[in-house]
C-alpha cells in the first residue's frame, strides 16, 4: 500500500475537473459526461484492486472464512 | 536509477507525441480559415485585373499562381497550365479540372461547390455577367469565412489543450 496511488488518484480527479470544464466550456457536454464517467471508472478500477487486497488480508489474519 | 530514467524517457515521448497530435487536429482549422482568406483576396485580384486590364484569363491565372499564398497558387498555376496546353478547353472545364486536380486543398466540400459553380460562370458572358458572377462567389465565400472562424475560434484551442491533457493522463494511469 504505497503513497503512490493516492497521488495518482488526486492527479486523476484534477484531470477530469480539468477536461469536464473545457469541455463543457466548448459546448460539447455529452463527451464532457464520458469523460467524467470514464474517470470514475478507472478510479473504481484501482480502488477495487486494493479492496480486494484488503479483504484477502483479513480474510488470512482471522482465518474467518 | 536506470528505471527512472527510462521512465521519464518514456513519459516526455507520450507527451510529445500526443502534444503533437492535438496540434495537428487543430491546424485543420486554422488552414481552413486561412485558405478561404486566400482564396478571397485572389478572387478579387482575379476580377480586378479581368475588369480593368483585359488580359486574358490564362495570363491572369498565371499572374495569380506567382502571388497567391501556399495551395491556391498551385490551383491557379494547374488552371493556366491546362489553359495554354491549347488542348481546346474552356475556362470553365480548365477551372473544374484544376479543382479535381489540386488534391487536398484544407477546404470543405461547401466552399469546393462555392469554387465549382464560380467556375460554371467564368468564362461565359460578358463583363458585366463576370463581375456578378464574382461577387456572389464572394458573398458566399465571406459568409463560410465568418462561419470558419467561428468554428476555428472554437475548435483550435480545444484540440491543442486536448492533445496536451490526454498526453498527460496516459502518463498518470499507466506510468
Amino acid at each position: 500500500m504505497s503513497i503512490d496511488v493516492i497521488f495518482k488518484i488526486a492527479a486523476i480527479g484534477i484531470l477530469v475537473t480539468v477536461l469536464n470544464q473545457i469541455l463543457i466550456r466548448s459546448g460539447r457536454e455529452e463527451q464532457a459526461m464520458m469523460v467524467t464517467l470514464a474517470g470514475v471508472v478507472v478510479v473504481l478500477m484501482m480502488v477495487i484492486t486494493m479492496i480486494n487486497n484488503l479483504f484477502t488480508a483479513v480474510k488470512t489474519i482471522f482465518q474467518l472464512y | 536509477m536506470q528505471f527512472i530514467m527510462i521512465k521519464i524517457i518514456g513519459m516526455i515521448m507520450v507527451l510529445i507525441s500526443s502534444t503533437l497530435i492535438g496540434y495537428l487536429k487543430s491546424l485543420k482549422y486554422t488552414l481552413r480559415r486561412r485558405t478561404i482568406r486566400a482564396i478571397l483576396s485572389s478572387l478579387n485580384i482575379l476580377i480586378t485585373e479581368i475588369t480593368y486590364n483585359q488580359i486574358t484569363l490564362s495570363e491572369a491565372f498565371a499572374k495569380l499562381s506567382e502571388t497567391s499564398e501556399s495551395g491556391i497558387g498551385k490551383l491557379f498555376l494547374i488552371a493556366s497550365q491546362i489553359l495554354n496546353s491549347n488542348e481546346g478547353y474552356t475556362a470553365s472545364e480548365a477551372w473544374e479540372i484544376a479543382l479535381d486536380k489540386v488534391g487536398d486543398l484544407n477546404l470543405n466540400q461547401d466552399d469546393i461547390r462555392i469554387l465549382k459553380s464560380f467556375g460554371k460562370g467564368l468564362g461565359n458572358s460578358d463583363i458585366y455577367n463576370q463581375e456578378k458572377n464574382f461577387k456572389l462567389a464572394s458573398e458566399l465565400l465571406k459568409k463560410q469565412l465568418n462561419d470558419a472562424e467561428e468554428l476555428s475560434k472554437k475548435n483550435e484551442k480545444l484540440y491543442k489543450n486536448l492533445g496536451v491533457l490526454v498526453g498527460i493522463a496516459v502518463i498518470i494511469i499507466f506510468l
